[in-house]
């Protein structure tokens, strides 16, 4: 164990997950310290990476258990989930060749695999794809490039200019269409208030969109993601969800679940529509 | 000299399988053994490759034929609908989502496949995803089908449950629905019980308000009439997702899982068990406290299934209580369903994703698991693991699928030695059933 620093603390609430019988990964934690190493902890942020021994995850039960990063324990913790720790654990040399011998090996014995059979032996937890940073508010807004119903090319770049409500929905989705009629209500006052309405169809068939298009009367354009890429580019899990972007294209609101009246209009407000 | 050359050779060899045995442990939950992949034969694509098949279903008849039904696009004209936005009608004719649902056969372990035979005669949008058409047989070797079409006003989500069986003269009888109250079924399932008569499960949203929904069933004799009306045997039900079910002493005992919802849009996943043959269900019990608190729509429900010895054996998809949480679990139940093992993490997301599951459970008690995931190049493929009889040594995780596009909902079955799986497979505008089929061994 590494010499702890008192000005680490562990949150770990809202982590009952449970006895596991295997290593499972933290399941939400916060970090607060002043010497955090974007490497590996963050201060005062979300930690999503931290392993933790299993021991912690059945309920703490230790009077200190141990939080590791790749292996190496980093914060220890106590029964109230405090804990102390490096904030900043040095990567040491002998751990840098230990990983690296891994890695080497691992390799080898990967290529061993793939000649025996190219489709066995994933890792359980990863590869980790698609992970570039979450939308958050106050950042850019990802740009994409895809079709509308009727073969236009939709970007982000095309509202930039005007606050932008940008709903992602699928015809089966229930939530989905218990917030279209506001959404529907929003667009037709969208010209007259300087703002524009898009939708982003996941999930959904050209056939099934434009018979929901039909059926929910959507007044607004909509643009297929045949094959979700926009989806998991803004890390939707299910529909619906939605963005409101400034005309300069940065995030200023967003509502995972179905959008209220309230929430939208606070949310267009933000991104600078006038009322 | 030979000596050395053995030294040369041998020691290559011993590291060799020093490090297998590192990877594979590396790999899987810790103190877990492991097994060997699944050895899988190439692709196959069902149905005709124009039409868009999809929400494939796969199930073995009495007498061993393996059956896949799936649906494709209805070439017949869609009929017409009112107060259509003009500039988009041309989009339309072309776009028709009135589907229908083929069911093909295989009698050589699905080397070939006999012609598809549409069961539905109506032009109607058979409804496909976790929502697709499903087959059982009766003891006759006659098929049985049920799926789900939009209400009235062509709202998916008020649906009805549609029905028809093999007539006996190459084609289906006329289709009927099933649910008493239109527009409000969803979700249908159909199981042959150990007496040769049908269940027919579904989730039921005629009690709308407050708003979880209920889950219906209706039993169907052998020759298709009904046996009950509709009846309900439990609510709080999520208003998506597929169900599970398994039978026990000779169908007197039933278990369901589902997804349920609570007041808080936290979902986690139960398991109800009726002891009268599916008259009546005990109140659900909890399988997992995952915690997954969403009130968005990821349609994704668990797979249960029963081996030899009475275990019950249950996969899943939650996003628990944070994003890093999310991925497939499995449980166990060695005591007929009152207490779940702790779940296993079977795969991590590696993406954003709601993801598919579903398992079976083979006659030598091995659990068979497919799912979807995100792979590398940002495409949905399916993945496969089994789990041995002891119930702790897992396969390595094993790619199934190499989809251009995203790979969709897995369905698995298997007999005796030989295990099928197919899947849905989508690329922009087209999409495609794919089927893989593996033999097993020791």
């Amino acid at each position: 164990m590494k010499t702890p620093a008192s000005n680490c603390e562990l949150q770990i609430a809202n982590c009952g997950t449970g006895i596991s019988p295997s290593p499972v990964r933290l399941c939400r934690s916060t970090v607060h310290g002043s010497r955090a190493s974007p490497r590996t902890v963050y201060a005062g942020s979300e930690v999503k990476y931290l392993t933790v021994r299993p021991e912690l995850v059945e309920g703490l039960r230790a009077d200190y258990d141990t939080v590791s990063v790749s292996g190496e324990p980093v914060l220890s913790l106590s029964k109230e989930g405090r804990g102390e720790g490096l904030c900043e654990p040095p990567i040491q040399i002998d751990r840098r060749k230990r990983l690296v011998s891994k890695l080497l090996w691992t390799c080898l014995f990967s290529v061993l695999g793939l000649i025996a059979n190219p489709e066995v032996g994933l890792p359980q937890n990863g590869p980790q794809v698609g992970q570039k940073p979450a939308p958050a508010v106050g950042a850019a807004a990802i740009n994409f490039e895809l079709k509308s119903l009727d073969g236009k090319a939709v970007s982000l770049e095309t509202f930039r200019g005007k606050p932008l409500a940008m709903n992602f929905f699928a015809s089966w989705c229930d939530p989905c269409r218990e917030e279209m009629p506001l959404l529907n209500q929003l667009a037709s006052k969208a010209n007259k208030e300087g703002y524009a309405i898009l939708g982003i169809a996941v999930e959904d068939t050209r056939a099934a969109v434009t018979q929901y298009i039909d059926e929910a009367k959507i007044g607004f354009p909509v643009a297929l993601d045949l094959n979700s890429t926009v989806k998991r580019a803004y890390r939707i899990f299910g529909p619906p969800a939605t963005f409101f972007i400034d005309g300069k294209g940065i995030i200023r609101d967003m509502v995972i679940g179905p959008v209220t009246a309230e929430r939208a209009r606070e949310g267009l407000r933000k991104a600078g529509a006038s009322r | 000299m030979k000596a050395r050359i053995m030294r040369s050779v041998l020691t290559p060899l011993a590291l060799g399988l020093v490090l297998a045995a590192y990877h594979t442990a590396s790999n899987d939950p810790a103190g877990a053994d492991t097994l060997r992949g699944l050895n899988f034969g190439a692709e196959q694509s069902l149905g005709r490759g124009n039409k868009n098949p999809a929400a494939p279903f796969l199930r073995f008849a009495p007498d061993g034929r393996l059956f896949a039904i799936w649906t494709e696009a209805d070439d017949r004209a869609a009929p017409p609908t009112s107060g259509a936005h003009q500039h988009e009608s041309a989009m339309r004719r072309m776009a028709s989502p009135m589907r229908i649902a083929v069911l093909a056969s295989s009698s050589d372990g699905g080397k070939s496949w006999s012609p598809a035979k549409q069961v539905n005669s109506g032009i109607e949008p058979v409804q496909a995803d976790e929502n697709g058409p499903k087959v059982a047989f009766n003891k006759d070797n006659k098929a049985f089908v049920v799926w789900s079409i939009p209400g009235e006003k062509g709202d998916i989500t008020r649906a009805n449950i549609r029905f028809a069986m093999e007539d006996g003269k190459g084609g289906f009888t006329t289709a009927q629905t099933l649910n008493e109250v239109k527009d409000t079924g969803r979700f249908p399932i159909i199981e042959t019980m150990p007496d040769g008569t049908f269940l027919v499960a579904w989730i039921d949203r005629r009690i709308d308000n407050p708003q979880p929904r209920q889950l219906y069933l209706m039993r169907l004799d052998a020759q298709g009439h009904a046996l009950t009306k509709n009846y309900q045997v439990g609510e709080g039900l999520c208003e998506c997702c597929k169900l599970g079910i398994a039978f026990a002493d000779g169908g007197k005992t039933v278990y369901m899982v589902d997804r349920e919802v609570d007041d808080n849009k936290i979902r986690n996943h139960v398991l109800r068990k009726s002891t009268d043959g599916g008259k009546t269900f005990a109140a659900p019990g909890e399988i997992s406290n995952d915690g997954w608190q969403v009130s968005s729509c990821p349609h994704s429900g668990p797979s249960i299934g029963r081996d030899s010895r009475g275990q019950l054996h249950v996969s899943w998809f939650t996003q628990g209580r944070s994003e890093s949480e999310a991925g497939i679990y499995y449980s166990v139940s060695k005591d007929g369903g009152k207490t779940f093992a702790p779940r296993t993490m079977v795969q991590g997301n590696t993406a954003p994703e709601t993801l598919y599951n579903n398992l079976v459970v083979g006659d030598d008690d091995t659990v068979y698991l497919a799912w979807t995931n995100i792979d590398a190049n940002n495409r949905a493929q399916i993945y496969m693991r089994t789990l041995a009889p002891d119930g702790r040594t897992w396969s390595p995780i094993q790619q199934v699928s190499h989809a251009k596009g995203n790979a969709g909902r897995p369905t698995l079955t298997l007999l005796k030695n030989r295990l099928h799986v197919a899947w849905p497979e989508t690329d922009g505008e087209q999409s495609r059933v794919v089927l893989r089929s593996a033999a097993l061994g020791k």
